[in-house]
C-alpha cells in the first residue's frame, strides 16, 4: 500500500492543525516513500504533539479553553432539551397570534435541518472570530445562538397543534443537538485558532496552537 | 530547567546529526535512526527532542529553501554546537565507565 499521493485529508489535517513546516515538509516529502498508514500514525502523532505543547506553552489557555467548551456543551443540552420544552409550554398555555401563525411550512419540517444548521456555521463562525477575546460573550452568543435556532425552527416548522412536543423523540432532540453542535464547531473551526496566538508571541519553530 | 545529561533518544539524535553531516534535516536524521539505530521513529517526536536540544544549546538550526516535493515547505538543518559535542563526548564516557568490569555483559549474547 503506497502513500506517493498522501491522503488529501490527513494533509490537510496537518496544515491545519500544525504549525511546525519543517516537520509538515519532512512528512510530505516522506509519504512518497512510505506506506499510507505510516504516514496517518506520523499525522496523528503530530496532532498529539502539537497539543502537549501547546497546553505545557499556555495551561492558562487551556484551562479557559476547556471551561469555555464545558460551557458551550451545556449550551447544546439547553438548546436541545430546555428550549425545546419551553417553547412546547408556551405553545400550550398562550393562544397568542404568532403562536397560531406558526408552523407555516409545517409541511417542509424535514428541511427544518437546513437553517438550523445554517445558524450554527455562522454561529460558530463570528464566535471562532472574537472568543479568544472575548470569551464571555462568546457563550452568550452561543447561548443567543442556540435559542434563536430553537426559535426559528419552532416558528416556522412545528405546527400548532395541541400537546404537539417541539421535538418529539430523545433520538431527535440528540440528532438536533448534534446537528447544532457539528454546525458550529464547523463555523469555529473556518477560523484559525492559530492566528491570534501566533500574533502575540515571538516566531519560532515551536508549536504554538491548540486544536 | 537544563539538563546536563543526555537520553538515549537525545543521545541517538544527536548521534545522527553528526553522521548526517551537511544535511541533516529532519527527513534524513530520521532514516540513519533506523537504519542505524535500529529503531522506529516518530518524527514529531524527532522535533519536540530537537527544540528541547536547540533550548539547551546542544544544537542549532537555520531554515533551507522550499522544495516543490516537500509541498513548498522550507527544510531545517541541524548542526550540533560545541556544548552538543561535549554533551556526547560526557555521556559516552559516563556510559563507558558504566560498561567497564561487567562480567555479566562479557562473552554472552544477551
Amino acid at each position: 500500500m503506497s502513500a506517493r499521493h498522501p491522503s488529501p485529508l490527513a494533509v490537510t489535517l496537518l496544515d491545519r492543525v500544525v504549525v511546525n513546516e519543517a516537520l509538515k515538509g519532512d512528512l510530505v516529502e516522506s509519504a512518497t516513500e512510505r506506506s499510507s498508514a505510516w504516514f496517518w500514525q506520523q499525522v496523528f502523532f503530530a496532532l498529539l504533539a502539537q497539543t502537549i505543547s501547546g497546553v505545557k506553552a499556555t495551561p492558562r489557555v487551556t484551562t479557559e479553553a476547556v471551561l469555555v467548551a464545558t460551557a458551550m456543551l451545556t449550551l447544546i443540552g439547553f438548546n436541545a432539551v430546555v428550549v425545546a420544552n419551553l417553547l412546547t409550554q408556551l405553545l400550550l398555555l398562550n393562544d397568542a397570534g404568532w403562536i397560531l401563525a406558526s408552523g407555516r411550512f409545517a409541511g417542509w419540517q424535514i428541511y427544518a435541518a437546513a437553517p438550523l444548521f445554517a445558524i450554527a456555521v455562522l454561529s460558530g463562525r463570528a464566535i471562532g472570530a472574537f472568543h479568544r477575546e472575548h470569551r464571555v460573550w462568546a457563550i452568550l452568543g452561543y447561548g443567543l445562538s442556540a435559542s434563536m435556532a430553537a426559535f426559528v425552527n419552532f416558528y416556522l416548522f412545528v405546527p400548532s397543534v395541541p400537546l404537539q412536543p417541539f421535538i418529539p423523540s430523545p433520538a431527535q432532540q440528540t440528532a438536533v443537538a448534534l446537528l447544532f453542535a457539528g454546525g458550529l464547531f464547523i463555523g469555529i473551526s473556518s477560523r484559525s485558532t492559530c492566528e491570534s496566538l501566533s500574533s502575540s508571541s515571538p516566531a519560532s519553530h515551536s508549536p504554538r496552537c491548540l486544536i | 530547567m537544563a539538563r546536563d545529561y543526555l537520553t538515549d533518544f537525545e543521545l541517538m539524535i544527536l548521534l545522527s546529526i553528526l553522521r548526517v553531516g551537511d544535511e541533516a534535516y529532519g527527513v534524513p536524521i530520521a532514516r540513519e535512526m533506523e537504519t542505524t539505530g535500529g529503531r522506529t521513529v516518530v518524527l514529531s517526536a524527532v522535533y519536540t527532542a530537537l527544540d528541547r536540544l536547540e533550548e539547551n544549546g546542544l544544537v542549532s538550526s537555520s531554515m533551507g529553501d522550499p522544495t516543490p516535493e516537500r509541498g513548498g515547505r522550507a527544510k531545517r538543518f541541524f548542526r550540533v554546537t560545541p556544548a552538543g559535542l561535549k554533551a556526547v563526548r560526557q555521556t559516552r564516557k559516563a556510559l563507558t565507565q558504566l560498561w567497564t568490569g561487567l562480567t555479566q555483559l562479557e562473552g554472552g549474547r544477551s
